[in-house]
């Protein structure tokens, strides 16, 4: 209801204005709707405005909502990827709460915003060319807003075209629509944008024809899957019963023939590919993958479309660079380090010598990889030269998107270990220690002090606990600028390379269109990942991908829910680490060995079935159907 | 110390602009238990997202449900409600759905539920050999869709089960269970996992589940039993 | 809100004032009508309780017979009748052991004539109620469509006498439950009323209540039963609730002159989907006997579980709670491609050869339910008879269209055979459980 009072009392202001024969004075300080419409640089800034509204999940999305980067956006470095199994945060247990993650009241602002342009659209003196974009613009950014609604809610009310106030409040409130009328919806919107919008090529900062198909490709292949995995966590209640949430298994077909279809013309556009399609080496491909999100700008035709981050400052830039790098690289910043990429994350990257296969990291010649019980004198640890040795092997993108102990960053190695076990085969784990060895001192946490190593220690939370700090999205080329809002690395908000794995994903799920267009969607991005032998295509070998390509770009977590696997996923879930130890039986050797543990401090999370969906904000006021069990 | 006589002077005002607000605090308690109706003797629960009573209070529009829990015994007691009429039913539990009935809640106001639960776990037996802790059960399901999972679950607190375990030794079924077979399920307590969460000289919960596999369904369970390690 | 608040108050106190004792206030009670007692000496089944039981069409008519309705029921209007490439059924009858049969436009593939039965001759009904008492099903509804039994339709009424007296007479041969079944689809809400008149004709003409001349006419409650089909539906019927509300109270009249069985949509019980949301129709299923739930194409075998589980449950404890006998009904499979000219309807829900009635036979047995309702014996249209079919492989050809046979692995009487081992379980024979019992 609150949404309905900011618009009434908008829409009050415009009306006082608008009566001339109360005063003739005009305002100063507003501008009336013909003027702003009238001339096509009001247009534009209006548009900048809505895309700036937009609910994007880039860099500053968090729990609180979007555009988190204005004066002291202080969350604590918790990112949405902490509520899923890619990391956990150094210090914070947090889980998903009721009042995360919402979007209600600024969605209806936005809705509200982009029908005022609608109406004005046919009024504008523009060529027909520009209108016609200006339609498809607009039908895009009304299709991308009912999208995060749906997505987040539900059914909801659909509010098609401006509501006019006639002094009746009642008149304005409209009833929520069923789930599959809001998901059809958004398709007819998306439909409008397609083919309203000419092709483009991804890299100017509006929408094209291709973004508005990416955009569906999404958006259809979530409903397909709410459709076709609801029976995984039924619901009951009145919202239920009147289909307010909820879909039938019967109505994932046309969704996933919506995600192929749309797929299909960016494929088939020849306007995109992959960016460093054909690495010589896993190397090669680590850094491609790298660059690509340090510098979206130079991905080639992979991106179709970016948010820039453009300037230091607020509402400009964000902060991923002060929370997120390792402590040794924090440049006086006293927070960093908060982004703790976990061992299941890592366990999912293939192995090259492993196609296909799931290949979780083995510590000991036992090799019991369920084994969470802390360093056992009992076990025969493997050793290794090097404190990343164990991943070698590994798909380029781990090296790409986590910072392994003891691989270099912005010139210095980021030292990660857990502590070591001394020569009588006592362990001495997470404790600032020391010991001197024929005249060398070793130190737990690999070096002396705080500011020469990144891993473990608990001071400061600035440490990881998980045995892997982050790297994607990082930059790599500047030193961090200790404050806020100083980081101007863009977010790809649609890449080709989801394109593909929605396509090969509603491919499979579905059991229709071209089973070997999109086992090459598949494997054309492990070939870029420097994979060279195929594999098939699977629904479990696709999740898998979409795990290790898309991590950290928040799709995990919609992942999990649209196909309704995080209650099952998170039942109880604990999350775990790898310790790195210095093996000092073996000296004068310099050795290695590594522990899988719990993630330390750490709390099991179980995830509520009723967070599938959020709570209707305000029903109270607004009348409307609470979703189940809120 | 100024400082503190400062801080003292602004709570005083603070709390002198409060006036105490006229309206009647919570008066009424409704309680009761819920009893399996075959075997009439009381369903056990969980004490966290178990199954809970949905209680609505009469006379708002759109009003917003309160959800009471039950002690895992299948005992439950609200003391913070207001006196009125109420719909009221225990939902998304571990029985088969029952109607809401409305009820005049004022004093203390007894309601018991009589339900049919999804399934009874039969001849429950849980014994402790050295280090391996062995349940053996059968499953009357009382609804045909499958019995999803069973579970051993361990805790140190009584209140153990699916959502409050330490650790647990769990078997999917996903299917129609057979009245005459005997499941068996052990926790080996020098397991790598379980030998640092069930320390020996202390006492542990061990309690048998089952859950069905229906809409927003909560586990049956038989009662727990405690050993020292 | 105050109004709701001021109602309850008032009910409370109202109900406090009956529990006063203020009885010597109230208005005289009428005098009490006198229950009508039956003889229900010699009859063989005076409940619906531990039987299986069958839905009986009787519908077809073929070319020849002396109903002179044509192709009745076999053949479709809209692309002329019954012929090759031309049908309303899916399945086609197994024609070995009929003794009646009528030639068709149809042929086999080997050049050789294929023929029908027909409802209409005695023989075949006969034939039907042996198959029931050789395999073990305890008897059958007739279906009775009251837009079919107008007097405005002459044929019609004839047609379903007839194969009602055929049934009648060899239900007392084999000793098989029969029951008459009013459906009210397409009914106006006079027809409704009209159903109260033939019900009356059918026990005069048929002696429906003589415990001598129809012992096997099914009784429940101390009454003979009948059955009326189709309330609570929200498909936009032109009869209501009230209507059917109406008409039972006639049907009962105050000496209870009759049991009542309804047939109303599946989720009935918490008004939803398929079912009109009215408290009436909660208060017209207390008044009846037994409650029968359609669940004819709401799952399948994949969702059955997670569809009928809790619903059946809940519905058998509702009927507990109110003191109404609760029949669930099982399916054996649904194809209805010619009828509905859609090749995507051909075998819509897959027998899986009878894998997907036995789930519901389990299913409702688990659930405690007591009796059983197959739908339906000989209901080919829409592919659910369980009588002998032709299997695949010995279907006539169908021209552009096709027939859908039994898998040719199954015996052409293997639905009759399953159907049965179910009425072996309700009748209380142990050695069932979940698992499809294996044919020796």
């Amino acid at each position: 209801m609150q949404t309905y009072h900011k618009i009434l009392t908008c829409l009050m202001v415009v009306l006082l204005f608008s009566c001339k024969s109360v005063l003739d004075l005009k305002p100063t300080d507003k501008i009336l709707a013909k003027d702003l419409f009238g001339d096509p640089e009001g247009v534009k800034l209006y548009m900048a405005n809505l895309y700036y509204q937009l609910p994007v999940e880039d860099f500053a999305f968090f729990r609180a909502g979007f555009n988190q980067n204005h004066q002291d956006p202080n969350n604590g470095g918790f990112a949405p990827a902490m509520v899923t199994d890619e990391a956990v945060h150094s210090e914070f247990g947090d889980f998903v709460g009721d009042g995360d993650f919402h979007w209600w009241d600024q969605g209806y602002k936005l809705i509200r915003d982009v029908n005022l342009l609608i109406d004005a659209i046919p009024t504008l003196d523009i060529i027909e060319t520009e209108r016609k974009k200006l339609t498809g613009e607009s039908a895009f950014i009304k299709a991308y807003a009912y999208f995060a609604l749906a997505k987040r809610y539900g059914g909801v009310p659909l509010i098609k075209a401006t509501q006019q106030y006639t002094g009746d409040v009642e008149a304005l409130k409209v009833p929520r629509s069923t789930e599959k009328a809001t998901w059809d919806y958004v398709m007819e919107l998306c439909d409008q944008a397609i083919t309203n919008l000419e092709p483009g090529d991804g890299k100017n900062r509006r929408a094209t024809k291709y973004t508005a198909a990416a955009l569906k490709s999404r958006a259809a292949l979530h409903a397909a899957s709410v459709a076709k995995f609801w029976n995984r966590a039924p619901m009951s209640g009145n919202a239920v019963t009147d289909k307010l949430v909820g879909m039938t298994a019967a109505d994932a077909a046309g969704y996933y023939t919506a995600c192929i279809q749309a797929s299909e013309l960016i494929m088939q556009s020849g306007a995109f590919a992959l960016y460093g399609a054909t690495p010589a080496s896993p190397e090669e491909a680590a850094e491609n993958y790298r660059m690509l999100f340090q510098n979206p700008n130079g991905g080639d035709k992979e991106t179709i479309l970016i948010k820039g981050f453009t300037l230091p400052g607020n509402f400009t830039g964000h902060n991923y660079d002060i929370w997120f790098q390792p402590a040794q690289s924090a440049n006086g910043w006293p927070h960093p380090g908060r982004m703790n990429p976990t061992l299941d994350l890592v366990d999912t990257y293939e192995r090259y010598d492993r196609p296909g296969l799931a290949s979780p990291v083995v510590t000991t010649t036992e090799g019991d990889v369920t084994d969470y019980g802390g360093f056992n004198p009992a076990l025969h640890y493997l050793q290794f030269d090097s404190p990343n040795d164990i991943f070698k092997g590994r798909d380029a993108r781990l090296w790409g998107t986590a910072i392994l102990p003891g691989t270099g960053w912005k010139g210095t190695p980021i030292i990660i270990q857990a502590g070591y076990v001394q020569p009588n085969g006592q362990a001495v784990i997470r404790t600032k220690a020391e010991t001197t060895i024929n005249g060398i001192t070793y130190y737990t946490y690999g070096a002396a002090n705080t500011s020469q190593y990144s891993g473990f220690d608990s001071y400061g939370g600035n440490n990881t606990r998980t045995g892997f700090s982050f790297k994607k999205f990082m930059n790599q080329n500047a030193p961090v600028m200790a404050g806020w809002n100083q980081s101007t690395t863009d977010f790809i908000e649609f890449r080709y390379a989801e394109v593909l794995l929605n396509y090969a994903e509603a491919v499979v799920e579905s059991g229709t269109g071209n089973v070997a267009e999109a086992a090459k969607a598949l494997n054309d991005i492990r070939r870029r990942a420097a994979h060279t032998t195929a594999i098939p295509l699977t629904a479990a070998a696709v999740q898998r991908e979409r795990r290790v390509e898309l991590a950290f770009e928040n799709k995990r977590f919609w992942d999990l829910i649209r196909r309704r696997e995080f209650h099952t996923e998170f039942n109880n879930r604990l999350l775990h680490s790898i310790l790195p130890l210095q093996d000092l039986r073996a000296l004068p050797s310099t050795k290695f060995i590594f522990v899988r543990v719990v993630v330390p401090n750490s709390n099991p999370k179980t995830f509520a079935e009723r967070s599938y969906y959020r709570y209707i904000p305000g029903i109270a006021g607004n009348g409307l159907v609470q979703n189940p069990q809120y | 110390m100024k400082r503190t006589a400062y801080i003292l002077g602004m709570l005083l005002i603070a709390f002198s602009a409060c006036k105490k607000d006229n309206y009647d605090g919570p008066t009424a308690t409704l309680y009761g238990n819920i009893y399996d109706a075959g075997t009439k003797t009381l369903l056990e629960q969980d004490i966290i997202r178990g199954s809970v009573v949905e209680i609505k209070e009469h006379g708002w529009e759109n009003v917003q449900p309160q959800w009471l829990i039950f002690k895992v015994d299948g005992a439950y007691e609200n003391a913070l409600l207001f006196e009125n009429s109420y719909s009221v039913a225990p939902v998304r539990g571990n029985f088969i759905p029952v109607e809401p009935q409305d009820v005049r809640i004022a004093g203390r106001t007894q309601l018991d539920f009589s339900v049919t639960p999804y399934i009874r776990i039969v001849n429950p037996s849980i014994t402790r050999a050295g280090n391996i802790v062995t349940a053996t059960f059968t499953l009357q399901q009382q609804v045909t869709n499958n019995v999803r999972k069973i579970g051993l679950y361990a805790h140190s607190d009584f209140r153990v089960g699916e959502p409050l375990r330490l650790t647990a030794a769990e078997q999917d079924i996903n299917a129609v269970t057979d009245p005459a077979h005997v499941y068996t399920l052990t926790i080996d307590l020098q397991a790598p996992n379980i030998r640092d969460i069930l320390k020996p000289g202390k006492t542990y919960y061990f309690r048998i589940g089952a859950l069905i596999d229906a809409t927003e369904s909560k586990p049956n369970y038989a009662k727990a039993v405690a050993f020292d390690l | 809100m105050k109004t709701i608040l001021l109602s309850a108050l008032v009910l409370i106190a109202m109900s406090c004032s009956k529990n006063g004792g203020s009885r010597g206030q109230e208005p005289p009670p009428p005098p009490p009508v006198k229950e009508i007692v039956y003889d229900e000496t010699g009859c063989l089944y005076t409940a619906y309780d531990n039987l299986v039981m069958a839905g009986y069409q009787g519908w077809f008519a073929a070319e020849g017979d002396a109903s002179e309705r044509g192709w009745y029921h076999l053949g479709l209007g809209s692309c002329g009748g019954f012929k090759p490439g031309c049908s309303a059924v899916d399945f086609y009858p197994d024609m070995a052991e009929y003794t009646q049969k009528y030639k068709t436009p149809f042929k086999y593939p080997d050049g050789s004539d294929v023929y029908m039965y027909s409802p209409y001759d005695e023989s075949t009904v006969d034939l039907h109620f042996k198959w029931m008492k050789d395999y073990g099903i305890d008897g059958v509804f007739m279906q009775r469509f009251v837009g079919e039994v107008k007097n405005t339709n002459p044929k019609g009424k004839r047609h379903f006498n007839k194969v009602l007296e055929n049934a009648l007479k060899a239900a007392k041969k084999y000793g098989r439950a029969i029951c008459v079944m009013y459906d009210l689809s397409g009914c106006a809400p006079e027809d409704v009323a009209y159903l109260e008149q033939d019900w009356k004709e059918l026990q005069t003409i048929f002696n429906l209540f003589d415990n001598k001349a129809n012992p096997t006419y099914l009784r429940h409650n101390k009454k003979p039963l009948v059955v009326i089909w189709g309330v609570g539906f929200n498909d936009n019927r032109r009869y209501t609730t009230a209507n059917v509300d109406a008409l039972v109270d006639r049907l009962k009249g105050p000496e209870k002159r009759v049991s009542v069985m309804l047939g109303v949509p599946y989720y009935w019980r918490s008004m939803r989907n398929d079912t009109e949301n009215n408290p009436g129709l909660h208060a017209l299923i207390k008044k009846c006997d037994i409650v029968l739930p359609w669940a004819v194409g709401r799952y399948s075998s994949g969702n059955y579980a997670q569809v009928a589980g809790v619903e059946l449950a809940a519905d058998i404890q509702w009927c507990k709670t109110n003191n109404v006998t609760y029949v669930p009904l099982a399916f054996p499979g649904f194809s209805w491609g010619n009828l509905k000219n859609d090749p995507g309807q051909y075998n819509s829900i897959p027998r899986l050869k009878g894998d997907f009635l036995w789930q519901q036979v389990a299913g409702a047995k688990i659930s405690g339910a007591r009796s059983l309702y197959v739908a339906m014996f000989d209901e080919i249209d829409e592919g659910t008879a369980i009588y002998k079919c032709a299997r695949e492989g010995e279907l006539p050809l169908h021209g552009d269209r096709r027939f859908i046979g039994l898998d040719p692995e199954l015996a052409s009487d293997y639905y009759l055979w399953l159907t049965g081992q179910a009425g072996r379980w309700f009748r209380g024979e142990g050695g069932f459980g979940a698992t499809k019992p294996v044919r020796p």
